[in-house]
C-alpha cells in the first residue's frame, strides 16, 4: 500500500518534470521545472529499493538522505517563494526568502550536516530507521520534518485566503489544494509529536502532501491554459 | 421559487388538456429530463410554469397566479414609475440620449437615437432595487426571506434575483408586483403589463440635470464593478505569472 504510494507520486512528480520540459525549454517559470525534478530525487530516494542501489553508489554511509534531505529544502525554498508571490503574501514571502527565511534554511542545512557528521551511520538504512536510537539521528529527522513545516505554515494562510476569494471556481480549487497539502506537511510535524508515527500514516501524510501540492499546481496550469484569449 | 409537482400537474391538465408531458415540453423548450426531474423532487421550478405557460400562449402573470403562494401576483400588476423605467434604460442608452440631447441644442437637429437596448443591462436588478428602495430595501427582504444578506448580495452583484424574492421586494417596495420580474429577465415588459414605449417615454420626459445625475450614479457603479474585475483578473495574472 504505502509502496504503491509511493511509486504513484514517484510517477506523478516525474510526470510533472516532464511535462514542465517544454515550457522550461522555453524560459517560461524554470524554477518550477528544477522544483518538480528536485521533487522527484527525493521521491525518489525514500523508496528503499532505489535508496539502497543509490547510497552504495555514495558509499553505503547514507549519504543519499542528506541528499534527500537538501533537495527536499531547496524545493521549499525555490518553489514557497514562487507560491507566495503568486498568491500576494509579501509576509509568507519575507519569511521564506527574507533575512529570517535565509537565516532559518541555513540554519536548518548547517543543522542536518551537523548531525549527520555527529553520528555514526554505517550501512544503508531507507529513512534512517535502523539509527533511531542515536539522539543526533533523531535530531536530524526533527529538523528536517522543522524546516518543512516552518515554510509549509508560511504558505496555509496565503493559499487559503485565495481559496475563499472571489478568484474563478478552478483558481481557488488550485490553491484549496495546495492549502491542504501544506497543512499535511504541517500535520506530519504534529503527528510526529504526539508519538501516533506509525510509518505507514507518516508516508501517507508526506507523499499525500506532495500529491495535493503537484495537483494545485497542475490545476494553476489547466486554468492558464483555458485563460480567455486577448484579441 | 417553486411549486409542488401535485398542484401543477392539476393546472396542467386544466390548460394543456390531455396533452402528453413529452408534447408539453417540446413546446415549451424544456428537456424532457428536466421537468421529469422536477417532478420526481415534487418542485416545479417558476422558469417551468413561464415556459409551458408562454408555449400555450396563456398569460404568463396569470398562470402564476393560480398558484398559492403567487395568488396575489395578477392582482398585483401595476404600472411601473418612472424611477423603475429609467432603472431598466441601460447605461450606453443613458449616455446616448445625453449625447443626443447636446447635439441638439447645440446644432437645433440631430438624429435621435435608435431604440433601446433590450432588458435587462448588465446591472437591471441592481438599478431596480436602487430605483424602488424606500430605505434600507435589502436588508428587509433578507430578513424577510430569512437568507443571509451576503446570499442577496450575491445574487444582485450576479444581476440575478430568484422570482420570490423579485416578487416580495415588490411587496415591500410598494410597486407593482411584477416589475422585479421584469428586471431579472423573468418575464418581458410586455408580460408585466408595462405599455410598449414606456421606457423610451420616461427617458424623454426626463430633465436633463436629474438625466446626468443618474448617468453619473450609473457609471460610478460601473466604474467600481470594472475595478473589480480587473484586481481579480490581475490575481488571476499574477497566479499564472509565477505558477503556470
Amino acid at each position: 500500500m504505502t509502496t504503491g504510494l509511493q511509486w504513484a507520486v514517484l510517477a506523478v512528480c516525474v510526470g510533472c518534470s516532464l511535462w514542465r520540459l517544454p515550457a522550461a525549454a522555453k524560459g517560461r517559470n524554470r524554477g518550477l521545472f528544477w522544483s518538480f525534478l528536485l521533487v522527484s530525487l527525493a521521491v525518489a530516494l525514500s523508496i528503499p529499493a532505489i535508496y539502497v542501489q543509490v547510497d552504495g553508489v555514495l558509499g553505503r554511509e547514507n549519504l543519499a538522505n542528506v541528499v534527500l534531505r537538501l533537495s527536499l529544502f531547496a524545493v521549499l525554498f525555490l518553489l514557497a517563494a514562487k507560491i507566495a508571490a503568486a498568491y500576494k503574501a509579501p509576509v509568507a514571502r519575507r519569511l521564506i526568502r527574507g533575512p529570517v527565511g535565509l537565516a532559518v534554511v541555513s540554519a536548518s542545512s548547517a543543522g542536518i550536516l551537523a548531525m549527520y557528521f555527529l553520528s555514526e551511520l554505517h550501512g544503508s538504512s531507507p529513512g534512517l530507521a535502523a539509527f533511531f536510537d542515536q539522539p543526533t539521528v533523531v535530531a536530524y529527522m526533527w529538523i528536517g520534518r522543522g524546516y518543512q513545516a516552518y515554510v509549509a505554515a508560511c504558505l496555509v494562510p496565503a493559499t487559503g485566503r485565495a481559496a475563499f476569494s472571489r478568484l474563478p471556481a478552478l483558481d481557488r480549487a488550485a490553491a484549496l489544494s495546495m492549502c491542504l497539502g501544506f497543512a499535511g506537511v504541517c500535520l506530519t510535524l504534529v503527528v510526529q509529536a504526539t508519538g501516533w508515527h506509525g510509518a505507514a500514516l507518516m508516508t501517507a501524510l508526506s507523499f499525500g502532501s506532495i500529491l495535493l501540492v503537484a495537483a494545485g499546481l497542475v490545476l494553476v496550469w489547466v486554468s492558464y491554459m483555458r485563460r480567455p484569449v486577448k484579441h | 421559487m417553486t411549486v409542488p409537482a401535485k398542484v401543477f400537474l392539476r393546472w396542467l391538465d386544466g390548460v394543456a388538456g390531455g396533452a402528453s408531458h413529452a408534447a408539453v415540453c417540446r413546446a415549451a423548450g424544456i428537456k424532457r429530463s428536466t421537468l421529469g426531474q422536477q417532478l420526481v423532487r415534487g418542485r416545479v421550478t417558476l422558469a417551468t410554469v413561464a415556459a409551458v405557460s408562454r408555449s400555450l400562449r396563456l398569460p404568463v402573470v396569470e398562470s402564476l397566479s393560480t398558484f398559492a403562494p403567487y395568488q396575489g401576483l395578477a392582482a398585483g400588476v401595476a404600472q411601473p414609475t418612472d424611477a423603475e423605467l429609467l432603472s431598466q434604460v441601460s447605461d450606453m442608452d443613458l449616455l446616448r440620449e445625453i449625447l443626443y440631447r447636446s447635439a441638439r441644442a447645440e446644432n437645433g437637429s440631430a438624429p435621435p437615437p435608435a431604440g433601446l437596448s433590450p432588458i435587462p443591462h448588465r446591472a437591471s436588478v441592481r438599478a431596480w432595487l436602487d430605483a424602488v428602495d424606500p430605505s434600507e430595501l435589502r436588508q428587509s427582504v433578507a430578513r424577510d426571506a430569512g437568507i443571509a444578506p451576503q446570499n442577496l448580495s450575491a445574487q444582485i452583484t450576479a444581476n440575478r434575483l430568484t422570482p420570490e424574492l423579485a416578487i416580495r421586494s415588490a411587496e415591500l417596495a410598494g410597486v407593482g408586483l411584477a416589475n422585479g420580474l421584469v428586471a431579472t429577465g423573468f418575464l418581458t415588459a410586455a408580460e408585466a403589463g408595462w405599455r410598449p414605449g414606456s421606457r423610451s417615454a420616461a427617458l424623454r420626459r426626463t430633465p436633463s440635470s436629474m438625466l446626468v445625475s443618474l448617468t453619473a450614479e450609473r457609471l460610478d457603479a460601473l466604474g467600481r464593478t470594472l475595478r473589480r474585475t480587473e484586481q481579480d483578473s490581475a490575481a488571476a495574472q499574477t497566479i499564472w505569472e509565477n505558477l503556470a
